[in-house]
């Protein structure tokens, strides 16, 4: 039984790494004794994958595992025996059961959607942000430098900004951003925000909060969410109660 | 408290591993700050990951935390990036779970499990905004508590600490509480309490004890300042384990710790009287948990955790006299579950290496062995008995069951250890490496210098020089060249001598220790922040000469500054071992001989505690 768990991170949790996400959630999974399907070999560790690794220091509300299960059960027993599990601060949001083949998430999700706060050194009123932000998105160009371990590339992110809407001005500013996320290219909050500053007169006083809203692959021709995706071949869900 | 959290996460982004720092981890216990009467903050003075793979800390945590009055919650020792953090924004030391500044506590207990953890406490006591010095503490200030092995001889730490707790603290620590609750409606004074808390068996007040000194440096006498406190105070055992609360539920972390795995306790004690060992001796004597009793532990705490691995601790696991049908019972209820077993500390045999073949059926990378000396002579002298062809016997079986690297352990600068003995380390890693299959076996030897350990039948032995510890690391590496597959690692020896000065030091090493932390020295075990030369300077603007304390062969008759501290053990027993370690005479164990009259079951009034006899 192939199924996608929907999940929350919530700010307590907003330090865990990626990484210790994973090990994480595999714990959980053995104390909610779900039958998980192992891999073969030496060191058998459960099939268990994410859809996008979330930075350090961000919250989310739309986490995606995806995993196997050896036998079949009901989506709310599984969401019930998950949901008494899991550590403080990480909550299941959906649970969908995927029965028709359907590309692997990490390799399908190709955007995130991005609620950004800090505070400004300069308050900027809303209308005066927008202004700044609609002429910074009518860039041809909007060059970065991307770090790699050894090497620098210089690349055009213009393509990798989908949107930016500004949500408040003054003190405390909030941005709504929707960047590329995954395989084929990997858009960082930080990074975008240092874009921001070299192209507007915008400048972060503090280092900024995050929170991921929905991350998007594409649907055919259009982009939508993992839920859009199943609901277009009409599969199964489980929606927990809250 | 929700605003010091705020200020927390401000400076998180910051700092290497912030999740050592927000607690939250499964299974962590919170309770209403304000509504509890007793509150204690365990703290561990090192880092995370060390403090958070320490069985002692999740056993106090669970037994507090069962209190409806009390709440346990854990401080660790910020690493120098976080530490400069909270000092620049002024954050006081704080719990993990509630972040609650630790000053806001009524007791804070620190563990001391080695020497150099010391001055971390001193610091962890300053960034808490706690009076340093236990004689100025006001009214309103915890009190501060210290356990652990080294407790047995607290002198250095002395003038920093309220109380010790001597000993297993599971049932004294209820004492203490109680104890607590009606000191605090009754609004007496601190000395009140330490005063009343002294009559508690297991509990030591050092600030009750007058240390008077002979003109050479030397202790003349600790005597108690009243006549209804111990003048001995003897440590706590738990008689019954199985009857004892264990921790079914621990905290799992986040982050990779040292030991990131279960941890069953299978028994306390040890018998086999390596003379070096101090828990050999101040944990004595051997009590062992029933085969019933640990499968049903470890069956709940693989329900609460998620773990997959179960690690059998003790002092020596594979002593435990029902190792087999608890194996068998495990491995019937584990297996199936994809958890595996693992025995940390192996026996040097071919019963141990049987063992290994039975719980460690994935992974074989590693087999680590603990001859501790180079030859059959000095391995008498200090009573492990262990022959060289146990050692290749074992080497051999595991060569065959598949293992492809040794690590030998052997300490060095041991009583009367000269160069044979040091060869004997070479040729033994040698021979070991020659027992490969299919070329030469990869083998890692590790010397650690040679500490005299308090309540030890070495505790009169003076240690060797650091010079005298460099030349033999030398000699060894310089030998051991020709072995291509054998590598040599070996333990700081300045750091060694500094573990010597404090294991067996005395109240005056206080001020050592207080300049040390005012010159800025902490996390003294780990190599990049060590300075031994700050240590040398203070040594002499005190006016103590650490020489005094690490290298002098003490008399027998010597008053010892931690004689006055009993464990159970007789003195003359320790004598006498120390004289038969000196004839290279063998003490057998006495769970499968005689008893060898130690004293330990009389004097505590208990007994062996041996399921499988």
């Amino acid at each position: 039984m192939h199924i996608w768990i929907k999940f929350s991170k919530k700010r307590e949790v907003c330090f865990i790494s990626h990484r210790d996400i994973l090990k994480t959630m595999i714990r959980a999974l053995r104390r909610a004794n779900l039958p998980l399907v192992y891999s073969q070999g030496f060191n058998p560790h459960p099939k268990v994958t994410f859809a996008a690794p979330l930075a350090l220091g961000m919250t989310s509300e739309a986490e995606y595992m995806e995993l196997e299960l050896a036998e079949e059960m009901p989506l709310s027993k599984i969401a019930s025996a998950l949901s008494s599990t899991l550590p403080r601060g990480f909550e299941v949001l959906d649970l969908y059961e995927v029965k028709t083949k359907q590309p692997k998430l990490m390799a399908w999700v190709e955007r995130s959607l991005y609620d950004i706060t800090f505070k400004p050194l300069e308050p900027y009123p809303v209308a005066d942000l927008t202004q700044q932000v609609k002429k910074f998105m009518q860039n041809e160009e909007l060059t970065f430098s991307k770090k790699t371990k050894k090497i620098t590339r210089v690349i055009n992110v213009k393509d990798w900004i989908h949107s930016l809407d500004v949500l408040q001005g003054g003190e405390n500013i909030e941005l709504r951003a929707c960047l590329q996320t995954g395989q084929n290219g990997n858009f960082k909050v930080n990074e975008f925000l240092q874009v921001i500053e070299n192209n507007t007169e915008i400048r972060c006083a503090t280092l900024p909060f995050s929170h991921r809203l929905a991350v998007y692959g594409r649907i055919g021709e259009r982009f939508g969410t993992p839920e859009e995706l199943l609901a277009a071949h009409n599969l199964r869900s489980e929606r927990i109660d809250r | 408290m929700q605003s010091l959290r705020m200020e927390v996460e401000k400076v998180l982004p910051y700092v290497e591993k912030p999740a050592r720092y927000i607690g939250a981890e499964l299974n962590t216990v919170h309770k209403c700050f304000a509504e509890m009467e007793v509150k204690f903050a365990l703290a561990f003075p090192d880092v995370y990951e060390l403090a958070m793979s320490h069985l002692g800390l999740h056993i106090l945590y669970h037994v507090i935390n069962k209190r409806s009055d009390s709440l346990a919650e854990r401080v660790y020792a910020p690493w120098p990036d976080m530490e400069k953090q909270m000092r620049d924004a002024d954050i006081p030391l704080y719990t993990l779970e509630s972040f609650e500044p630790v000053k806001a506590f009524d007791f804070v207990g620190f563990t001391l499990q080695y020497e150099l953890s010391y001055t971390n406490i001193l610091n962890m006591l300053d960034l808490s905004g706690i009076t340093v010095w236990q004689e100025q503490r006001r009214q309103d200030e915890p009190f501060v508590v210290v356990g652990g092995p080294c407790v047995f001889n607290p002198e250095p730490l002395a003038p920093f600490v309220d109380f010790c707790v001597l000993g297993e603290a599971e049932e004294v620590l209820n004492e203490i509480f109680d104890l607590y609750k009606q000191w605090k409606i009754s609004g007496q004074t601190r000395q009140t309490f330490l005063h009343d808390v002294a009559k508690i068996p297991g509990v030591y007040v050092p600030s009750l004890y007058e240390v008077t000194y002979h003109a050479d440096g030397t202790v003349e006498s600790v005597v108690p300042k009243f006549t209804d406190i111990p003048a001995r105070p003897q440590k706590r055992i738990i008689k019954n384990l199985d009857a004892v609360a264990y921790p079914t539920d621990p905290i799992v972390p986040y982050i990779d710790i040292t030991h990131d795995r279960m941890v069953i306790e299978v028994f306390r004690g040890c018998m086999r009287g390596c003379r070096f060992c101090q828990a050999g001796f101040i944990y004595r004597p051997v009590r062992e948990k029933t085969v019933a009793t640990l499968v049903e532990q470890v069956e709940e705490m693989a329900k609460r955790t998620g773990y997959d691995e179960v690690s059998l601790v003790s002092l020596s696991s594979s002593d435990y006299s029902c190792i087999w049908p608890l194996l068998k019972e495990l491995n019937k209820r584990l297996v199936p579950k994809g958890i595996s077993i693992s025995l940390p500390s192996l026996r040097i045999d071919s019963f141990g290496l049987k063992l290994a073949k039975e719980v460690q059926q994935v992974r074989k990378s590693g087999l680590t062995l603990a001859p501790e000396a180079g030859t059959q002579r000095l391995r008498n002298v200090i009573n492990k008995q262990v022959t060289e062809e146990n050692l290749y016997d074992a080497v051999k079986d595991a060569v065959e069951a598949g293992w492809r690297r040794v690590k030998l352990y052997f300490m060095i600068g041991l009583p009367t250890e000269s160069e044979e003995d040091l060869a004997g380390i070479v040729s033994l890693a040698g021979n070991v490496s020659k027992l490969g299959t299919k070329g030469p076996l990869k083998v890692t030897v590790s010397t650690s210098g040679f500490v005299p350990k308090p309540h030890t039948p070495f505790q009169w032995v003076g240690q060797v020089s650091r010079e005298t510890f460099k030349n033999r690391q030398q000699y060894i590496l310089n030998h051991i060249k020709r072995y291509r597959s054998v590598k040599y690692n070996y333990h700081n020896a300045d750091m060694s001598f500094l573990e010597a000065v404090f294991s067996r030091g005395d109240r005056r090493l206080a001020k050592v220790l207080y300049q040390a932390h005012l010159r800025g020295c902490k996390f003294d075990s780990w190599d990049e922040f060590f300075v031994f030369d700050i240590w040398q300077e203070v040594f002499k603007q005190v006016g103590l000469n650490p020489d005094f304390y690490a290298l002098r062969e003490r008399d027998l008759d010597e008053v010892l500054p931690w004689d006055h501290l009993d464990i159970g053990v007789n003195k003359e027993y320790l004598q006498n071992e120390y004289k038969k370690a000196l004839l290279q005479a063998t003490t057998p164990d006495c769970r499968w001989n005689q008893c060898v009259e130690c004293g330990v079951c009389s004097n505590l009034q208990s007994n062996l505690e041996i399921m499988g006899s």
